[in-house]
């Protein structure tokens, strides 16, 4: 099972390749990006997962080990489905620098959820930060370059202190093989690993989204293009849900059971949950500009997912992995039409885009299907993941109910903004003026095919079901689902 | 095929169609049609066939168990459903001719998808399906009502965050609930939520708080009374029947299937003759009806006029229901029927007069008698029906809730309820005043009377009003087989008699009419052999057949509509502005957007960005140390 290495060495070629090419960039990535589609569907379908895989044949814990268990290989494939899309929808033609930096997202995305290797993880998620910022600095101008470097203000401070937490581990421990932390983490004192906890989350909180530590946010998606968006989204914000279930709920869980290790801490996490889902829905609410609304529920939607985990049953994680996907399908439709809608009207308003779903009543309704699933109205995907978030916090203590409440009003909010702006869609054009460019069939049809999906999974939610339990089952068996894998006959 | 399955999949499946050829009007609509008379035609057959279930299991695991989601043929669902799509039938005729290039609205695959979510809802077996319904209804609506029109929108908005809180508030209930009774079926839910009221009292009042508000939400009843003033206003004037009809029951269908039942099976601490939540709820009943009466009486606009005539009439209803006893709910069941047959008439001719006019304000109408006498005799009809005068079926039901409060000395109610009735002739004759009778503007000298196909349904209201008045069994009739399933001991109902609570207050209804036609009679001869008369000019009317001129005036419009009641506006201002909902409504809203705006300038501005991190890490610091 080497030949996984393909999946993250074979795009960093395709960097250095880039600098090289001109016009055939985009093929050669669309290339390199279906083949790690199709590579990583066909280790999801076979049977020889989970398996660990040792680089240059030293073993676990003195080498780098590639972990393949159905969770992370799950979320591989998502990465490479959102990597395709955000491909096929660049509008006009990039210069070899959008293109390399592009592939090096794809490789360090695809590092980060692969990995076993704790050091490893941080130097992918270096790398992430450095493709990112560049890729939203990419149009060069005043906005984006504004954008990227509060982006990588912030994300560089934010490793820093995931440098140290690790730094922590390697001194406490003697170790930085991830299972093997796992495995030991009760060796610690409490106040050591606090402290380790309270650095790494540090670390990673900035790439999540969460409350006070995602100012970048908003700008950035509003600088960013829309494939910049889809990368960003379903690139960075996939793998940053990989990212929980794996270093809070594996790593620092009790016993591979998916609770982690310092109830307090996970109490003042879902605190953090549930501050997020309150301010991005407010800010939400009354944002004219629609890449920004999208932002805002973005992370209003990462908030949901990481209450979801931190629950602790398994009700509420079937509950969230079935958000991930649902957010993960409903907010790629809205990013590729946002991306249409824009070029389109020449305006980032929204209260300009009237008359588009008359015009095309295909975006238009598969946009009101990406809505009514974030929503969470039935027959949409996201009803699944709301309803089993919900039921399962039912079971938590009387803090989590204050959770459901604030969720249950935010999505009041949230159904008027995201309603409101759909209906815009369809009102009358004021003017008789016809619209700057043409919106693209193909993009419209992703658009379509992923809300005929979202609709699928809605009417018919066994359709993922034996995916996602496969996924709740390795997080709350995760001694031996995930260690043992690593280090075979430990326990 | 499962007929309870084919009454989903049929309209789901013509949405889809219609979306695909939207734009051939004519056959979409007349699809609409079809699809309606199926299900009226459908649901008839299903009539006493009370062992009709569908059900399927969904690969979702909830308390440890696949989730099922089923259907069931009840009798309280069916009641509901078969006059809710009987309805829809007489509206779909209407909207037929309705829907022409200059009104067309382009909603049937969305009403589609709302009819295919209104039999959910009557037919659900457990609390997923009903939510599932309950939530797709809520949102299909909030598109018709806003329909692609800017000033809808606004309205629509304001409907669909009142809805919203409902739906939350359902969505939490149930999950509560089904956690108690670990399954999401209602009868078990039912039986768990009457234990709990026996141990712990304020917890079980707290869960069906939350349903109850939910269906106070969706039947407009005090304090959510003031989102159908908005909503009907401004939807298409096609859909506005069914908003007002057969959606407003919606509220009343979840308290009849739910809240009755533990109300009547708990042991519950008594106010007088019945327990306290049912009290309470009969009081809120009542100042809606109250409000919304006064209010309706204000308005210049005949949609939002009728709107609020629609909440008061919902709040008579809930009060039949809050009395607890079998002529109550038996009047408050004939009074939905009722109310969806007049108030469709109403709204119906309505629709017509602005189809025909343009026009939707009262005073810039009138005289429309002469031009559109058949549209004129509907909404007479409908109005002497909705004002409760015999022999119009409106009276029969009114009759027999005040009976049934009267016989539980719910003395408050009692007088809210007259109050409420005795307005209500103040607006409805307004209307009439208004629109048909008066002088016709200049403008409207070339109208036609209203197209064949509207006039069609409009006729078959008319006769039915007339028929359910004079023989009230038609509807008593399913409502035994309603009352028997919900576990009352009824007599079977005879076909022109209703028995009421009170002794020696049966009524017979049949004799009563043929009182009334002596009486017509009596009148027609009394006319014919009267002297002979003169015919004036309508102008002499008004000047009391001075000449005008003769007193420097010129025999200008007199047109009384406008500001109608004023002296009695200025009575009730001072009340009205100390209980505005609306205006706490939306000065919340205002809050909500300030927040959003102050929050949005925080990821604005750049300067506290590494600030808030570290902001961040006291939290996780401070957390990890409590």
């Amino acid at each position: 099972m080497n030949s996984v290495l393909f999946l993250i060495v074979i795009p960093l070629l395709g960097a250095f390749l880039a600098l090289f090419g001109k016009k055939a960039n985009r093929i050669v990535a669309i290339l390199i990006t279906a083949f790690t589609e199709i590579f990583s569907i066909m280790i999801y379908l076979s049977d020889k997962l989970p398996v660990s895989v040792a680089i240059g044949g030293w073993q676990a814990p003195y080498g780098i080990n590639f972990v393949l268990t159905p969770l992370s290989v799950g979320f591989i494939v998502l990465i490479n489905l959102a990597a395709i899309i955000s491909l096929f929808i660049i509008r006009g033609e990039k210069e070899y620098q959008f293109y390399s930096t592009y592939l090096v997202l794809l490789a360090a995305a695809n590092g980060i959820v692969l990995t076993g290797d704790i050091f490893n993880f941080y130097i992918f998620s270096e790398l992430t930060t450095f493709a990112i910022t560049a890729l939203i600095a990419y149009p060069r101008n005043r906005r984006s370059t504004g954008a990227a470097i509060k982006y990588l203000i912030l994300a560089s401070t934010a490793s820093s202190f995931l440098l140290i937490g690790i730094g922590v581990v390697y001194k406490t421990l003697g170790t930085l093989n991830i299972a093997d932390i796992a495995s030991k983490i009760d060796l610690l004192n409490p106040l050591t690993l606090e402290l380790i906890i309270v650095l790494i989350l540090t670390g990673i909180f900035v790439e999540l989204e969460l409350f006070p530590f995602n100012m970048w946010v908003p700008k950035a998606y509003f600088a960013g293009t829309a494939s910049v968006n889809v990368m960003l989204h379903g690139m960075l914000g996939t793998a940053g849900a990989y990212i929980i279930a794996r270093i809070l709920l594996t790593m620092f869980a009790v016993n591979g059971s998916g609770m982690l290790v310092n109830a307090n801490i996970a109490n003042a996490i879902i605190v953090i949950a549930m501050l997020t889902i309150f301010v991005s829905e407010i800010a939400a609410f009354n944002e004219k500009k629609l890449k920004k609304v999208l932002a805002f529920s973005s992370m209003g939607q990462m908030g949901l997912i990481i209450f979801g985990f931190m629950i602790g049953n398994e009700q509420a994680l079937t509950g969230a992995f079935y958000m991930v996907v649902a957010n993960f399908l409903a907010k790629i439709i809205l990013f590729v039409l946002t991306g249409e809608f824009i070029a389109m009207t020449g305006s980032d308003n929204w209260e300009d885009m009237k008359g588009i779903g008359r015009k095309h009543p295909v975006a238009g309704v598969s946009f009101v299907i990406g809505s009514l699933s974030l929503m969470g109205v039935p027959f949409f995907a996201g009803f699944w993941g709301k309803l089993a978030v919900i039921q399962g916090a039912m079971s938590g203590n009387s803090f989590m109910i204050t959770g459901i409440v604030i969720i249950l009003i935010t999505a009041v909010v949230e159904g008027v903004y995201f309603l409101k702006i759909s209906h815009t869609f369809f009102l009358k054009k004021e003017d008789e003026k016809e619209f700057n460019a043409k919106a693209r069939i193909h993009s419209i049809v992703i658009a379509a095919a992923l809300a005929v999906i979202v609709l699928a999974i809605g009417v018919h939610p066994g359709l993922i079901e034996n995916n996602v339990n496969r996924a709740t089952n390795e997080i709350l068996n995760s001694t031996s689902n995930y260690v043992d894998v690593v280090f075979p006959g430990r326990y | 095929m499962n007929i309870m399955l084919m009454l989903l999949v049929v309209p789901l499946i013509t949405a889809f169609l219609t979306m695909a050829i939207l734009k051939h009007q004519k056959t979409v609509w007349t699809i609409f049609l079809a699809v309606s008379g199926y299900l009226s035609y459908a649901l008839f057959t299903m009539y006493g066939k009370w062992d009709l279930s569908w059900s399927i299991e969904l690969g979702f695991k909830m308390f440890g168990k696949n989730v099922v989601l089923s259907l069931i043929n009840s009798p309280l669902g069916w009641f509901f459903a078969f006059f809710a799509s009987l309805t829809t039938l007489l509206i779909a005729m209407f909207s037929i001719a309705y829907n022409d290039e200059k009104h067309d609205s382009k909603t049937a695959p969305i009403w589609l998808l709302l009819i295919f979510s209104n039999i959910g809802i009557f037919f659900a077996k457990d609390w997923l399906m009903f939510f599932i319904m309950w939530e797709a209804m809520s949102t299909t609506a909030y598109f018709i009502i806003a329909h692609g029109k800017e000033i809808s929108a606004k309205a629509a908005k304001f409907y669909l965050s009142i809805s919203l809180i409902g739906t939350s508030t359902l969505l939490l209930g149930i999950i509560l609930v089904s956690r108690l009774s670990q399954t999401f079926d209602i009868g078990v839910s039912i039986d768990s939520l009457v234990k709990l009221f026996s141990t712990n009292y304020s917890a079980a009042l707290l869960y069906i708080g939350l349903f109850i508000t939910t269906f106070l939400i969706k039947s407009a009843i005090f304090p959510f009374y003031m989102w159908p003033s908005k909503a009907y206003a401004e939807s298409p004037d096609d859909f506005t029947p069914f908003l007002s009809t057969v959606m407003s029951k919606y509220g009343v269908y979840g308290l009849i299937l739910f809240i009755l039942p533990i109300l009547a099976k708990s042991d519950l601490p008594m106010f007088g003759k019945i327990s306290q939540p049912a009290y309470m709820l009969a009081v809120l009943g009542a100042i809606t009806s109250v409000l919304a009466t006064i209010l309706a009486i204000f308005q210049t606009d005949m949609k939002k006029l009728f709107a609020y005539s629609s909440v008061a009439n919902v709040g008579y209803i809930v009060m039949g229901l809050a009395t607890m006893s079998v002529v109550g709910i038996q009047g408050a069941l004939f009074h939905s029927v009722n109310h969806m047959i007049f108030k469709t008439a109403i709204f119906l001719s309505l629709a017509a007069v602005i189809y025909r006019t343009g026009e939707r304000d009262m005073h810039k109408l009138g005289g429309l008698v002469y031009k559109m006498p058949l549209t004129f005799l509907v909404y007479l009809l409908a109005i002497i029906s909705a004002a409760g005068i015999p022999p119009l079926s409106g009276f029969t039901s009114k009759w027999l809730i005040v009976q049934a409060l009267m016989a539980q000395k719910m003395l408050f109610v009692v007088v809210a309820m007259i109050f409420a009735s005795t307005g209500a002739f103040m607006y409805l004759l307004r209307c009439l005043a208004s629109v048909f009778l008066g002088q016709l503007p200049d403008k409207y000298k070339d109208i036609k009377e209203a197209p064949l196909l509207m006039a069609i349904p409009m006729t078959i209201l008319m006769l039915l009003t007339l028929a359910i008045g004079v023989i009230p069994g038609i509807i008593t009739k399913p409502i035994d087989a309603v009352l028997t399933g919900m576990g009352y001991n009824v007599e079977p109902s005879s076909w022109t008699t209703v028995h009421t609570a009170l002794a020696k207050s049966d009524l017979n209804l049949t004799y009563l009419f043929y009182v009334f036609m002596v009486a017509c009679v009596i009148s027609l001869i009394m006319y014919l052999i009267s002297g002979k008369q003169e015919k004036i000019d309508q102008i002499d009317n008004y000047t009391a057949g001075e000449n005008p001129l003769e007193w420097d005036t010129t025999p200008d419009r007199f047109n009384f509509a406008y500001g109608f009641y004023q002296p009695f506006k200025q009575m009730f201002n001072p009340m009205l502005d100390l209980i505005s909902f609306e205006r706490w409504m939306s000065s919340f809203g205002r809050i909500v957007e300030r927040a959003s705006s102050a929050l949005s300038l925080l990821y604005t501005r750049s300067e506290g960005a590494i600030l808030m991190l570290y902001i961040g890490i006291a939290i996780l610091i401070i957390g990890g140390m409590m």
